[in-house]
């Protein structure tokens, strides 16, 4: 009699499964069925960069970028930033952050042809010199659709009102860091 | 708060990707 593993249950002939005369193909089928299924998986992480060091004082610049990166048709994604932050003065100015894709041909600092991924998805108000604030990550989801998309990510500051500043903090203690999470097959 | 040092925007001509460095380091570089 065949064992059946509790994993796949793929059976296991006595004889081997290659000489066996009762070896029939339901293995390759569980075999096969399972690999589509592990192929439509989440992937977990599939980019990270940490930075350790400030920004500069940005009013409306890129922060961060990543010059290229490919999404594969038919999946979904979390595009993830993280970092801390002050502004350099204590009037009211409030800012938006925001995850932008833009073509690869343009320089890292370019504020032109960007598209904001899930609009501007975070507002930061800033009103007093109160030491580094951090308010989460920003998270925005992307799926590129029934084809492969090989863009460049901007992580954009943009100062809508005030007059100060911001810089985001990075060391050794407090990284900045922006991530790619695969999720599985898009539906 | 640690010392105030000004960072402007640096590019990589390599790889297009963007850095924030003192002047020095970006002096350092030229």
């Amino acid at each position: 009699m065949a064992d059946v593993t509790t994993f796949l249950g793929l059976e296991k002939p006595i004889g081997g499964e290659a000489h066996s005369r009762a070896m029939i193909n339901r293995n390759y089928d569980r075999v096969e069925a399972f690999a589509i299924l592990a192929d439509k998986m989440a992937k977990g992480k599939v980019f990270e960069k940490s930075v350790t060091g400030n920004s500069g004082t940005v009013v409306d610049d890129v922060v961060d970028n990543i010059p290229s990166f490919t999404f594969k048709a038919n999946r979904r994604y979390e595009i993830i930033w993280d970092t801390s932050y002050y502004g350099t003065g204590n009037s009211d100015s409030l800012f938006y952050l925001s995850v932008n894709t833009a073509p690869l041909a343009d320089a890292a600092n370019l504020l032109t042809n960007l598209t904001a991924i899930e609009g501007r998805t975070r507002a930061l108000n800033w009103y007093s010199l109160q030491g580094t604030h951090h308010y989460g990550p920003i998270v925005v989801p992307y799926a590129p659709g029934a084809s492969d998309v090989t863009t460049q990510i901007k992580f954009r500051c943009q100062r809508v009102t005030g007059d100060d500043g911001m810089i985001f903090v990075g060391n050794a203690n407090e990284k900045r860091f922006y991530k790619i999470i695969d999720l599985g097959a898009q539906i | 708060m640690e010392e105030f040092v000004e960072r402007f925007q640096w590019i990589d001509p390599q790889t297009n990707e963007l850095f924030w460095l003192t002047q020095a380091e970006i002096d350092a570089k030229d």
